[in-house]
């Protein structure tokens, strides 16, 4: 994200007080320009990427749609209206000309319009993914900071292993044990899905989100259920996350616990959780917040890997699915809207690192 | 000191508080209600709703939200029942096929069913030209013929002449599966775009006259049928059907197990067999019309030899597979015409037997074997059974690389004849006509690669025998019923002598486990499982 | 993990270094360190272990890790198969030894593919500036731009499974990151003065770089190699899981887990043990590289 930071400095740089004069206007305004192009030079080269590894893939839609006993001549037939018989070039310029037109395309095999489908299955990834960040932020947080107060100690190693741990451990099969263990055996947690399949549609769909939903509603049957059924996915996920949103607490707090306007406090005669609460803890949090922001988005990725296991109806299974099939319309939705999310963050990673770094600190 | 343990106290009780009130109260565990029968499957193959462009794997919502003029028994499938039709006759010349319709059926919309309707829906399906069509095509029927050939000459009668001389009967089965359902013709005209005769509409909506209508489906996730209560043959005890998308068989097991669904469709071997002892389910296994079977290429010059097929044949561990790696998913079958179908033969006696095989491929040129490869799907049980195969080629020399795959690169290989060996499902056999099993396993009309015969096993392997050919036809247009019989056994046992392109060694079950309280639930061998009869007894 | 983050930590890492002989103090000093964080050593034993596991594998295994023996098939651990065996009676003990040298296989391999690419990338593209700059750190936002297994899966999707084809896309996706810090630690360098003394002395580009600017940011982008192993792992085995990685019967831990997973509620070895293989050899590589990172954090000193 070079162009980016290099503008956003840029545009820190113009914001003088006084006047704003006529060339630094254009200035501005042509950083501005170059920025968003940037972003748009780099989603169009992902998206022709994407079309290209998609018609590459020994995938064809068209055999799924007519079934495998089809005579050559309907299968023919689909292949051509599906235009899969054209070069790949073209195929993409009239990706392109239909994007232009503000039409995202209908799904290749399930003839729904993409742009329903994703807003449909998104709400579901937010869902598990905030649950997941709350888990993991609670947990992480402060393992972090009991692991910076007390560094190199017994229980600064305890914490390491343990959020390492969540790091280290392939998330399919913590997912398959868990529900092994707390639905199969003890019967505590939700299977499989959203919530208990009898309660779907139950409950006006007004965001998406289930458990927002039945609450409006006023369901709370249908609430718990969906709880009973989110803690599982989510810890798994949560757990994954954790490891790195502890670790960066600790650099975080080692960084300030070194300053010197800690010693003045507790000359001040502050106790010690004063200081590491009002304090030290105070100023960090900006950093936190970017951090759990950033691992929020990386959820994305364990998503993936997660919403198989538990047949969580969301995007990351929706991806995958349309991947394994070829559908071309559906994947490159997917990537493109993956691919602003993703860049969004690095742009916050990009002015996080020249913020907080001290050495690139002007 | 102390002040530092108190701040990590105060850390981990907060990690405490918070872990507690994501785990606190589970909803109360809750069993499937007893007004709906929830399913539990793979619904990848689930792709549209739309009766005439479907591929198979929606024929059972099809069967529930839509009627057949008629339909076969699931415990006998040759036997034909009624449907809209209450009565149905064959003319003498055997071209003929005059059906009577029920009076007074009507649509879930509230429109009367008219013969104007099934005759709509049988053209749409040559007109979409679509998966369904290929039925249809193979009797000689074209969009351009079919609007004479397929006509209502009043609106109780629904009569179809048939384009070439064929047995009546096997399009007589053809008409209990598949797309030749009544669809509601004026509802669909009111969704049209385009003239796409409702095309888009209806892939995600119903308009039959069935026991169920469609109520809410996203695709891999979740499909519920909401009941018709005005449905003519009475109103269903079900209120809601639900299928629920499950691609993973442990997790069909432990919902089965925990009364989160009440039938488990698609599991694993190994997860039916622990369930045996289980007093709360019932295991069911149905026997289908279609095979597992070796394929080898004859476009490639070693399996063009007829001793490199016949050591094939010797190099297959029949009885291990099917006594080890086949229960469930189906049971010892080695002739291409199913079991208890007209002409069916009892299994011909080929053993595991390396010696003669490596004999036989000594003769052929191939004392020390040779290398290929093996294509199969990545679902059970195709890569333990490509694995057990892989291990007895071995024996004598022959050294296949598995290639796994879903069905598209699979099939999609075999039907661009880009093979060497393959271990398919299939075979035809959906109707009960031996004719069914035939035509799919070993008629090739025309062996040139131009042809694109891709729909028949047959042409995809290279098998190409006009005399066999010829058997089959003149086998399906002779009347006398026993004359027909001795014809498909003596074509059996020419297919023993030529050794085809194709081995079956195993005929296809599907089991499902069903929870005790359902009743009335049969499993049905074409795919047209109904349950506008099934109950729970609570 | 979120690339652009890691990327910057992993540049926190260094400090801005003299030459020579400080750098050889700062290393024993390291060392020292090092030794003083008990799990980073331990992982270190680990993976020290591991790689002596899979050069004397054959001396290890009590069985032959592909021959299959159907009767003897879904045993429970017991003195004869330490750990069990398979659904095709294979000792998984011995699977998961010989499983080793596939693991190591994978991480050497993309490693070895990543580092130099990486590198290579970075310290060009942060030395030249200007288009240079511009285009290759355009391609590397593209593939940052997609979360790492969703490129990956692509890739596999296209050039097929198997597991070098697995290791060609690990490698495909994982270079980006690599890149973007070594360009962050050239930028850097770049700047600083005795570059600038080397340059007025006419040293051409390619020296400077080999010589000057590279031996500075090997380290860190080690320790980022050494942090991404772990993912590498991770990765490897979930797309075994996905039915996409190494195709039997190659005795890949992931693959292991995924076809034992059919298994799983009634013969639980059969996922636990090569499970708790991936868990312990990807944990070593993170307690390592997180050790390797500490001790070259300025803020721990």
């Amino acid at each position: 994200m070079t162009e980016a930071t290099k503008s956003l400095r840029a545009g820190t740089g113009t914001m003088r007080p006084g006047p704003a004069s006529l060339p630094a206007v254009s200035l501005k305004l042509w950083q501005a320009a170059k920025f968003v192009g940037g972003i748009a030079l780099t989603i169009l080269c992902l998206m022709a990427l994407t079309f290209f590894i998609g018609r590459v893939m020994p995938a064809d839609p068209a055999l799924h749609i007519v079934g495998q006993d089809a005579d050559q001549e309907t299968y023919r037939m689909v292949y051509e209206r599906l235009g899969l018989d054209q070069p790949i070039i073209v195929q993409f310029w009239r990706y392109l000309v239909q994007l232009a037109s503000g039409d995202f395309g209908v799904a290749l095999l399930t003839g729904r319009p993409v742009i329903d489908d994703i807003a449909r299955v998104f709400p579901a990834t937010i869902e598990l993914a905030t649950f997941s960040i709350i888990f993991g932020a609670g947990i992480g947080i402060p393992l972090g900071v009991v692991a910076a107060v007390n560094k190199g100690k017994w229980i600064d190693h305890l914490v390491r292993l343990i959020s390492l741990t969540g790091h280290s451990i392939p998330i399919f099969w913590l997912g398959m044990m868990g529900l092994v263990v707390f639905y199969g055996w003890l019967g505590w947690l939700g299977g499989p899905g959203e919530v208990d399949v009898f309660y779907n549609d139950m409950v006006e769909s007004r965001t998406g989100m289930l458990l927002i939903d039945s609450l409006i509603a006023g369901e709370m049957d249908v609430f718990w259920n969906a709880v009973s059924h989110i803690i599982l996915p989510a810890s798994v996920l949560g757990y994954s996350s954790m490891a790195y949103i502890s670790r960066m607490t600790r650099s975080f707090m080692l960084a300030q616990l070194n300053q010197e306007y800690l010693i003045t406090a507790r000359v001040k005669g502050l106790s010690e959780s004063n200081v590491i609460w009002r304090h030290v803890f105070r100023n960090i949090r900006v950093q936190l917040v970017t951090i759990v922001a950033l691992t929020y988005g990386s959820l994305l990725e364990g998503a993936v890997l997660v919403e198989k296991v538990f047949a969580w109806p969301g995007f990351g299974q929706y991806l995958t699915n349309n991947l394994l099939f070829g559908d071309m319309n559906a994947i490159m939705l997917c990537v493109t809207l993956v691919g602003i999310i993703f860049i969004g963050l690095n742009i916050l990673s990009d002015a996080l690192y020249r913020v907080f770094d001290p050495r690139t600190r002007t | 000191m102390e002040t530092r343990s108190r701040t990590i106290v105060s850390a981990l009780a907060g990690s405490l508080a918070l872990s507690l009130l994501c785990g606190a109260p589970s909803a109360s565990l809750a069993k499937t209600p007893a007004d709906q029968i929830v399913l539990g499957f793979s619904m990848l193959n689930i792709l549209t709703m739309d009766p005439g462009a479907m591929n198979g794997a929606e024929m059972e919502y099809i069967a529930n939200m839509y009627d057949y003029l008629i339909e076969t028994d699931p415990t006998d499938k040759s036997k034909i029942l009624p449907g809209l039709a209450t009565s149905w006759t064959v003319s003498d010349d055997r071209q003929t096929l005059t059906f009577k319709l029920r009076d007074g059926i009507k649509f879930q919309s509230g429109n009367p069913l008219t013969a104007e309707d099934v005759v709509w829906s049988f053209r749409r399906i040559l007109q979409l030209n679509l998966g369904q069509a290929t039925f249809w095509k193979s009797f000689g029927f074209t969009a351009d013929n079919v609007t004479q050939l397929v006509t209502a000459p009043d609106p109780l009668t629904v009569e179809i002449k048939l384009p070439a001389p064929t047995d009546p009967q096997l399009m007589l089965y053809n008409l209990t599966m598949g797309g030749a359902v009544a669809v509601d013709r004026k509802l669909v005209a009111q969704h049209e775009k385009d003239g796409d005769r409702g095309a888009a509409w209806l892939k995600t909506n119903s308009a039959g006259s069935g026991a169920f209508k469609l109520q809410n489906w996203q695709p891999n996730n979740t499909l519920v049928l909401e009941r018709n209560a005005d449905y003519w043959r009475g109103a269903p005890k079900m209120r809601r059907v639900i299928y629920r998308h499950l691609p993973e068989s442990q997790a069909q097991r432990l919902a089965i197990e925990r009364g989160d669904i009440d039938i488990a469709m698609t599991m694993n071997a190994t997860d039916i067999g622990a369930l045996k002892d289980n007093k709360n389910v019932q295991i069911e296994s149905t026997v289908m019309g279609t095979v597992y079977y070796l394929g080898a290429s004859m476009k490639d010059p070693k399996f063009a030899d007829k001793r490199v097929r016949l050591a094939l044949r010797h190099l297959v561990d029949y009885d291990g597979i099917n006594n080890t790696l086949m229960p469930y998913y189906g049971i010892k079958h080695l002739r291409p015409i199913q079991k208890k179908a007209m002409g069916s033969l009892p299994d011909p006696d080929y053993k595991l037997d390396v010696p003669k095989a490596k004999q036989l491929l000594a003769e052929a040129g191939y004392p020390n074997g040779f290398k290929t490869t093996l294509r199969v799907l990545s679902d059970a049980p195709f890569p333990s059974v490509a694995a057990a195969m892989q291990s007895t080629m071995a024996q004598a020399g022959i050294d296949a690389q598995i290639l796994m795959g879903n069905g598209e690169q699979v099939y999609g290989a075999m039907r661009k004849r880009e093979f060497e060996l393959i271990i398919g499902l299939g075979g035809g056999g959906s109707d009960p006509h031996p004719h069914s099993n035939l035509r799919s396993q070993i008629f090739n009309p025309d062996n040139s690669d131009e042809a694109k015969m891709s729909a028949f096993q047959g042409w995809r392997a290279a098998f190409h025998s006009p005399e066999l050919n010829k058997d089959i036809e003149t086998a399906l247009l002779e009347r006398d019923p026993e004359k027909q019989k001795s014809m498909y056994e003596d074509i059996q046992r020419k297919v023993e002598d030529v050794v085809p392109a194709l081995q079956p060694f195993s005929q296809v079950v599907i089991t499902n486990v069903v929870a005790k309280d359902v009743q009335g639930y049969r499993f049905h061998p074409g795919y047209t499982t109904r349950f506008r009869d099934v109950a729970k007894a609570r | 993990m979120t690339h652009g983050v890691s990327q910057g930590s992993g540049t926190m890492t260094r400090a801005r270094g003299g030459k020579g002989a400080v750098m050889l103090g700062r290393l024993g000093a390291a060392l020292r360190h090092f030794l003083g964080n008990p799990l980073a050593t331990l992982g270190l034993a680990v993976i020290l272990l591991l790689v002596l596991v899979a050069i004397f594998a054959p001396w290890i295994a009590t069985h032959d890790p592909i021959t299959q023996n159907l009767a003897n098939a879904l045993k429970p651990p017991s003195a004869a198969n330490w750990f069990g065996t398979d659904e095709l009676g294979r000792d998984i003990y011995s699977r998961i030894i010989y499983g080793s040298r596939v693991t190591l296989y994978i991480v050497a391999l993309v490693t070895v593919v990543v580092g130099p690419i990486g590198l290579a990338v970075g310290v060009v593209a942060g030395y030249f500036g200007g288009l240079t700059d511009g285009i290759l750190m355009r391609i590397t936002d593209i593939f940052l731009s997609v979360p790492g297994l969703v490129l990956t899966l692509a890739f596999v999707a296209a050039l097929g499974p198997g597991l070098g084809n697995a290791v060609i896309a690990i490698a495909l996706t994982s270079w980006p990151p690599i890149a973007r810090l070594a360009r962050a630690e050239t930028l850097m360098i770049r700047s600083a003065d005795y570059i600038a003394a080397v340059q007025l002395q006419g040293a051409s580009s390619l020296r400077v770089i080999t010589r000057h600017v590279v031996p500075m940011c090997i380290l860190s982008v080690i320790v980022r190699l050494t942090l991404n192993m772990a993912t590498i792992i991770l990765t490897a085995a979930g797309l075994g899981f996905l039915g996409l990685g190494a195709q039997p019967p190659t005795p890949e831990w992931g693959v292991m887990t995924s076809t034992g997973r059919e298994y799983m509620l009634d013969h639980w070895w059969l996922v636990t043990m090569p499970g708790l293989a991936i868990l312990l050899v990807s944990l070593s590589f993170n307690l390592f590289g997180d050790g390797l990172r500490d001790i070259l954090d300025p803020r721990n000193e």
